[in-house]
């Protein structure tokens, strides 16, 4: 056993100062003048908490000044189940309002990969929203890794799966698709953002852009039942930038909402 | 105030060793407008929270104003906890957000303040040095994501899934950053420094 060893058998620890460690950590340790004074820095009791008792009684005396009973937020299942509700109603609404010429052509196992990725993807996205709500939730991943990763899987998914081709008037069918998309999306992410709010908002540019890529997904999904061009280049241009725009917008948006930086002495003030 | 008499100083670690199960119950009270709420919450939490601003490069008199700011977060959004859930994790999420805005004011005022003088330097940066082997010199080193792991874990005392849900990352990514601070925490211990190159991440 080396001092990389115990630096590994200390990162496995669940918590410090470190519980006991193996025979043979131990044995190196009493050898070894370096892993002995880290482990007793590791170890000493902290300092620098001292806490002035006017200080307290200032806060607790302000807090106290506004202190109303609140209503605390639902399990986060109850949040998730909402979002996974936002994003399929404007999918709903499309089979409803549009001709679905693009799942029509599709076979079901095409069906099955196109639009249960999305599902999948529309569910961690979920998870991840509901978890925004609340300071110190637990996570799949951070949210700005869940998003990219997101963004990259559809892309893939598309470039696997549909053919590149040749095509007259590429523009213009895209920006229509783009129109279309946004148009079922803009509402999905307001919706999403409305349900945000009710919880905390530490990061509201993470929550805006999660909340737009929320209706960017959905908007996908609609526009792969509804648009008959296959063609894998207006796929990603106009579909896939669909989820792109509103994330970025979501993000540009919320960012507008975020606490301006104040320029004045900073903090409150309880001396 | 039930849950604060029972509390007592843990010597080993030098975190209140505060039960969680009444650090819960104080949330719910809070929750509920129990005027003795926030006076037994602020007597066990803002202890760890203090040494958590301190060891993340502040002055005594900027950790108690990001303390007296971060109690002001977590009264706006007390209805975000859960009943029920780890209460650390929650307030260390907000203290986290309060201390990386807090960077970003000081960072524009700076900014947009002409060098008309040498600044002074960041406060307890020099007292920091001459402590040597001391825990907040050592830590004084590491890069910002690696201290705020260390700190989270011995000043506050949570555990390496607490501190994942504060920092919204997950238990394998603390672990590599622990570890990583371990690596360079003997670095500094065998006269061989580790180049500061973090700062402050964007939380957000």
């Amino acid at each position: 056993m080396n001092c990389a060893d115990i630096d590994r058998a200390l990162a496995r620890q669940n918590k410090l100062p470190p519980d006991a460690l193996t025979a043979e950590a131990g044995e190196h340790v009493l050898n070894c003048p370096r892993c002995r004074a880290l482990l007793e820095v590791l170890s000493a009791p902290p300092s620098g908490g001292e806490l002035r008792p006017e200080l307290a009684s200032a806060i607790a005396e302000r807090i106290g000044q506004n202190l109303a009973a609140v209503r605390p937020l639902r399990p986060a299942g109850y949040y998730a189940g909402g979002f996974v509700l936002i994003f399929l109603a404007p999918i709903v609404a499309a089979i409803g309002i549009l001709r679905a010429s693009g799942i029509a052509g599709m076979g079901l196992s095409m069906i099955a990969v196109v639009f249960g990725g999305l599902a999948f993807c529309g569910g961690l996205l979920a998870i991840s929203l509901a978890a925004e709500m609340a300071p110190g939730s637990r996570r799949l991943l951070p949210p700005a890794a869940l998003m990219g990763g997101i963004l990259l899987a559809v892309a893939a998914n598309i470039w696997a799966l549909f053919p590149y081709q040749p095509e007259t008037g590429f523009w213009l069918q895209s920006g229509k698709c783009l129109l279309l998309g946004i148009g079922f999306a803009a509402p999905t992410a307001a919706l999403a953002w409305g349900l945000l709010r009710r919880g905390a908002l530490l990061s509201p540019a993470v929550s805006g852009a999660a909340a737009g890529l929320l209706g960017g997904l959905a908007g996908i999904a609609v526009l792969e039942i509804h648009c008959p061009d296959w063609n894998a280049a207006h796929i990603l241009v106009a579909h896939w930038g669909t989820a792109l725009i509103c994330a970025a917008t979501g993000l540009l948006a919320a960012s507008r909402a975020d606490p301006p930086v104040r320029t004045g002495p900073p903090g409150p003030v309880l001396r | 105030m039930e849950g604060v008499e029972q509390r007592t100083e843990d010597g080993a670690g030098g975190v209140p060793a505060h039960s969680l199960a009444s650090l819960e119950h104080w949330m719910s009270r809070y929750q509920q407008a129990d005027p003795a709420a926030p006076g037994a919450l602020i007597a066990s939490i803002s202890p760890a929270l203090l040494r958590f601003f301190r060891y993340n490069s502040a002055s005594r008199e900027q950790a108690e104003d990001l303390l007296q700011e971060t109690w002001l977060k977590i009264h706006r959004m007390r209805h975000s906890y859960r009943p029920g859930e780890a209460v650390l994790p929650w307030v260390y999420a907000i203290a986290r957000h309060v201390r990386v805005d807090s960077y970003r004011r000081v960072r524009r005022i700076v900014a947009h303040e002409a060098a008309a003088d040498v600044l002074p330097e960041a406060a307890g940066r020099k007292d920091v040095f001459e402590s040597a082997l001391q825990f907040d010199a050592l830590v004084a080193q590491l890069p910002d994501s690696q201290r705020e792991v260390i700190v989270m874990l011995k000043a506050a005392g949570m555990t390496v899934e607490e501190v994942a849900r504060a920092t919204s990352s997950t238990v394998g990514a603390v672990k590599l950053k622990a570890h990583r601070a371990y690596e360079s925490l003997r670095a500094f211990l065998t006269s061989r420094p580790p180049q500061r190159t973090g700062k402050p991440e964007d939380a957000r």
